[in-house]
């Protein structure tokens, strides 16, 4: 087997003074798509916060090898970490091209194939490059915030129910645009409340109930 | 418990604050009790009474006005100025300085209603500018820079009150009155709807509350009750001066507010008898005193951002109690009257936003009892549709009849006539519970309103399933969970007409089965329901309609499967999967 690119061993979490992660131990490959499903409030969400370095953590959470440690959010992202957080965190003054160019600090034409891949991914999104994200539609901004986290060119990218507020015209796309994302070698750590929405992209999926990873169920 | 939420009952600070504040008074005055120790006792209870009306504007209702320090001049004028010339009689001076103030506050309203945070700032600091000018340039009246001398001592109902230790008392007697009278408007459902006003307006408005109303008359009420304190001043000095009326008086109000804590009436004790008494006690670093001064400000903004109030409460030992949730009303959905015809009619909507075109000629009708899916692309209008008929935007063109009238514009009112909304993206107010928040929208004052507001939120919050939810703040919630409580916020104004904007979103299974149980329940009882959802496999059972958007274009209408099967909504919406 070859080295895990993100190796997490002992995680816990408290929130507001309560366990919300305990005895967390995961390995993800290299391209490999794992998702995770849950009920409100079982620690998903946090669980994708930890591994960007958004909440303190215990235990260790190493990416290629190296520990983490209490290292910021955007050392973590410059590490090749990516993140879509949920509830279409896009900036919001910000033109959707100009929201697409801030995500990488790779070279001007890399940058330009990436933009161009994502808005392959969603084309509705390319009609509105010179307009404010604050003028697009609540499922528009959704989008928005994947693609950008894309254009960054992640090792590992983190998606916090990628599929909320999208039309069923586009989660059909999403779908195969994931898997192609994580055949080209991008890991994948999708959040989903509903499993059947992760169905032909992870080739794991996690249960996390209260907090604890609790069943391992084969993909399909 | 963050200092910013408005809970009334555990906190000994907030309750025992006038009582406090005038046995601190009685203290400082046995204390050190020289003349001029005692006048800055009197000065103390006057900053103090002033910083506490300030708060009303600054504090509970987010107004940065810049006015205080002119409320304050005005009122000492109009107080001197009677006392000179009519009668030196608290009880004729203090309402008049009141009136004064409060009405000088008025006669801005009309050119403040429409402004912003920062215009707002520069409109009232200009108004303070234009009363000051005419303190100093109005001689014959005012006595220009000179102000007034001579002023007669105070008579309170006819008895003689020499400066000293009685003005001191009545001065501090004054904070402690201005204190209870406005209990009742920073404790329940009112000043619960003021935080949600500040963190929220959009959900505030939609919820019928008139947030320049309220924003407006707390203005002018913090106003009144800078006269009030201004009323007293001339008679701790015998004069007044257009020092009154500078810009200094306005930057005490604000510092002592800051410092104290924006809504915390013990918070303006403690910071006015600090900013009044620290000059004297660094009196000795003499030239340093000002940098000092600076550096304790500074340390205290960094130390206790919420003032010091709350930094205190943080020390203090405090009595862990018990989340005190009361008994839930019996809610609710009384049938609504029989309607004939539809309860809303939409005509020939259009919108567009710069070169989009949002809608294009949208035309629907709703019945009572009807549950409306809308569907379409992201993008298609769907949420400027739920906009329009909210009132958050105005359409282009085309009309809207509601219950066969007209409806009137601002959103506010719309909540009023019936028409409640829920949002894509949640409101969240940081300081408030799950059950404040639903609380917040309810009318009253005061905090037996506030008893009645809870118990009929916990009933909403109950029917929904998150009982155990309501005592936790808003921001410990799952985004699913806050969905909810929005959704019993709405349903708080007993609407008849339910606007839901994708209520399903990020809710599990299980909630999701229960969440269309309970919309399915409201419609039976007469409610309308407009709902926009991509989770067709939640909406299509439970839409009596199913309207489907392109582009800001109608294009199908009728039974949910028969718009399931049609080709444009397949070949536009659905894709493949359908």
């Amino acid at each position: 087997m070859t080295a895990p690119l993100l190796a997490i061993e002992g995680l816990a979490v408290d929130l507001a003074g309560r366990p919300a992660l305990r005895d967390v131990v995961l390995a993800v490959a290299p391209g490999e798509a794992v998702g995770f499903i849950g009920p409100n409030g079982a620690g998903k969400s946090t669980l994708l916060k930890a591994v960007m370095g958004l909440v303190p953590a215990r235990g260790t959470i190493r990416f290629e090898g190296a520990e983490l440690g209490q290292l910021a959010p955007e050392r973590r992202a410059a590490l090749g970490i990516g993140y879509a957080p949920e509830g279409r965190r896009v900036f919001r003054g910000l033109t959707v091209a100009e929201n697409l160019d801030v995500a990488g600090a790779a070279g001007a034409a890399e940058r330009a194939r990436r933009t161009e891949a994502a808005l392959n991914l969603f084309p509705a999104l390319r009609p509105h490059l010179n307009r404010r994200a604050w003028q697009l539609s609540g499922g528009q901004q959704q989008m928005l915030a994947i693609a950008r986290a894309l254009v960054a060119g992640p090792k590992l990218l983190l998606l916090d129910e990628p599929s909320l507020g999208l039309a069923p015209i586009v989660l059909e796309e999403l779908t195969p645009a994931l898997a192609r994302i994580a055949a080209g070698g991008t890991a994948l750590l999708i959040a989903e409340q509903n499993a059947a929405r992760l169905r032909g992209v992870a080739g794991r999926v996690v249960e996390i109930s209260r907090g604890r990873l609790s069943a391992l169920v084969p993909g399909s | 418990m963050p200092a910013s939420a408005p809970e009334p009952t555990q906190d000994p600070l907030r309750v025992g604050a006038p009582l406090a504040a005038l046995a601190l008074a009685l203290a400082f005055a046995l204390a050190w009790g020289d003349p001029y120790a005692l006048r800055l006792v009197a000065l103390s209870g006057l900053v103090a009474t002033t910083a506490l009306g300030y708060q009303l504007a600054f504090g509970h209702a987010g107004a940065i006005s810049l006015f205080q320090g002119a409320a304050f001049g005005l009122g000492a004028y109009a107080s001197a100025l009677l006392a000179r010339s009519v009668s030196s009689e608290l009880m004729l001076t203090i309402p008049a300085a009141m009136l004064a103030s409060g009405l000088a506050a008025l006669m801005m309203v009309p050119a403040l209603r429409r402004l912003g945070a920062h215009a707002f700032a520069l409109a009232t600091l200009a108004g303070a500018e234009i009363l000051r000018l005419i303190a100093v340039n109005w001689e014959s009246v005012t006595g220009g820079a000179n102000g007034l001398a001579g002023i007669p001592a105070a008579t309170l109902v006819g008895v003689a009150l020499p400066r000293g230790l009685p003005v001191a008392l009545v001065a501090w007697a004054l904070f402690a009155l201005a204190a209870l009278a406005t209990r009742a408007l920073t404790r329940g459902p009112f000043a619960l709807g003021l935080a949600l006003m500040r963190e929220a307006p959009l959900a505030a408005e939609a919820s019928g509350i008139d947030t320049a109303a309220r924003r407006l008359s707390l203005f002018v009420l913090s106003a009144a009750i800078g006269g009030a304190a201004g009323a007293l001043h001339p008679f701790t000095l015998g004069t007044v001066s257009p020092e009154a009326m500078e810009i200094g008086v306005m930057i005490t109000a604000l510092v002592v507010t800051v410092i104290g804590g924006s809504r915390r009436p013990a918070g303006a004790v403690l910071a006015a008898l600090l900013i009044v008494h620290l000059p004297e006690w660094l009196r000795g670093f003499e030239e340093l005193y000002l940098i000092l001064f600076g550096a304790l400000l500074l340390a205290t903004i960094l130390f206790a951002p919420e003032g010091l109030v709350a930094a205190l409460e943080e020390w203090l030992p405090t009595r862990a109690k018990e989340p005190d949730l009361p008994t839930p009303a019996q809610e609710m959905l009384a049938a609504q009257p029989a309607q004939r015809g539809p309860l809303l009619a939409i005509d020939g909507i259009e919108k567009r936003f710069g070169g989009v075109t949002a809608l294009a000629g949208v035309t629907l009708a709703v019945a009572a009892g009807e549950i409306l899916g809308v569907i379409g692309p992201n993008g298609s209008g769907k949420t400027t549709l739920l906009n329009i008929v909210g009132g958050q935007t105005d359409a282009d063109a085309g009309g809207l009849r509601f219950i066969g009238r007209d409806i009137a514009s601002p959103p506010h009112r719309r909540a009023a006539a019936g028409i409640a909304r829920s949002f894509q993206t949640p409101p969240v107010v940081p300081g408030l519970t799950a059950l404040d928040s639903v609380a917040a929208v309810a009318p009253g004052f005061g905090a037996r309103m506030l008893r009645t507001a809870r118990a009929r939120a916990l009933a909403l919050l109950d029917s929904l399933g998150l009982t155990e939810r309501a005592p936790e703040p808003m921001t410990a919630l799952t985004p699913g969970e806050a969905r909810l409580v929005d959704l019993a916020r709405a349903l708080m104004l007993r609407p008849r007409l339910l606007l839901l904007d994708e209520p399903a979103a990020g809710l599990t299974d299980p909630e999701r089965t229960e969440l269309a149980r309970g919309l399915r329940r409201l419609a039976d009882h007469g409610l309308a329901l407009i709902v926009v959802e991509h989770d067709v496999d939640f909406l299509i059972p439970l839409a009596d309609r199913l309207a489907c958007l392109e582009a800001g274009r109608l294009i199908a209408l009728g039974a949910p499967a028969a718009v399931r099967q049609d080709p444009k909504v397949r070949a536009a919406y659905f894709g493949a999967a359908a």
